[in-house]
């Protein structure tokens, strides 16, 4: 059985639910101003990795585990959307 | 003059590491679902991005309220989860099931509010062989669904087994497990939210 210490205290749970949300508002608002498109793909997608990584060091609780697990994790979130912005942008 | 030993490995000290949380089975099972996913993002985008003005079209026939709604319940029922665990490693099963109950409720708001924009576009003639951006549309948000209602099936079976006295403590890395599974969805949502509901480039 793994045992998993405590060092995710709920405020630090709360406060990155309310970030979570704030960003989710941001991304919706953002779309919302008629911005350049090339620059409106760049900061959600910038905000989708952020919010990402709150999910997997937070709420997955990979920031204290092994520095793989959670590069492996990292690089999915900076990869994917990397890759979907060279689409958009180079389309 | 004592010579002092140099750490010339630039890697951490392992020991300082916890342990991953949840059995290692369910984060091959999670990597294996992120790659498949990967796939269906870079596809949609791919065909967004050479298809600016159908998918923009489709995408203003959506409902950006119902999306953000579905964003907010995911990330919500998430943090739950999140805090539930938490008790679980207090040994606290009350707070535990109570949160797993509390999580598949608000999840069950993102089923409510997706099967409502689905009944919406099909009733307006939208289906999976209208065009591309539907095709695209139905498979991936369809695919994601599948896999909420999947997590709150599985939540439900970990919440009604947190009854059994001691679950809490023996099965701490079943629990985990579950939620990791949880987090990864509410995970794949984050990135395919801005692609479906925000991202407009024509």
């Amino acid at each position: 059985m793994s045992i998993r210490s405590n060092d995710s205290t709920i405020k630090t749970l709360t406060i990155s639910w309310a970030l979570l949300l704030i960003l989710t508002l941001t991304a919706i608002i953002l779309s919302q101003l008629n911005i350049e498109p090339s620059l409106l793909v760049t900061l959600v997608l910038a905000v989708t990795v952020f919010k990402s990584q709150i999910v997997i060091d937070i709420f997955m609780g990979l920031k204290e585990v092994d520095y793989r697990w959670r590069r492996l994790m990292l690089s999915y979130i900076i990869f994917v959307p990397l890759i979907l912005g060279c689409i958009y942008l180079t389309a | 003059m004592p010579v002092q030993p140099i750490n010339i490995t630039s890697q951490p000290d392992q020991s300082a590491y916890k342990e991953l949380p949840g059995d290692l089975a369910i984060w091959f099972f999670i990597f294996a679902e992120l790659t498949v996913f990967a796939i269906f993002f870079i596809s949609f985008a791919w065909m967004d991005s050479r298809n600016p003005e159908m998918f923009d079209a489709g995408k203003a026939t959506l409902h950006p309220i119902a999306g953000l709604i579905n964003t907010l319940a995911l990330i919500t029922s998430s943090y739950v989860l999140a805090v539930a665990v938490q008790a679980a490693q207090k040994g606290d099963a009350i707070a535990c099931r109570r949160g797993f109950w509390l999580s598949i409720s608000i999840a069950s708001i993102y089923v409510v509010s997706k099967m409502w924009e689905y009944d919406q576009l099909i009733e307006a003639g939208y289906d999976l062989s209208t065009n591309n951006f539907y095709m695209f549309y139905f498979f991936t948000t369809g695919f994601h669904f599948m896999h909420v209602l999947l997590g709150m099936v599985i939540l439900a079976i970990l919440a009604v087994c947190l009854n059994k006295p001691n679950y809490v403590n023996s099965e701490l890395s079943t629990l985990e497990s579950g939620a990791s599974y949880w987090h990864m969805v509410d995970l794949l949502w984050l990135i395919l939210f801005p692609l479906v509901y925000v991202i407009k480039i024509f």
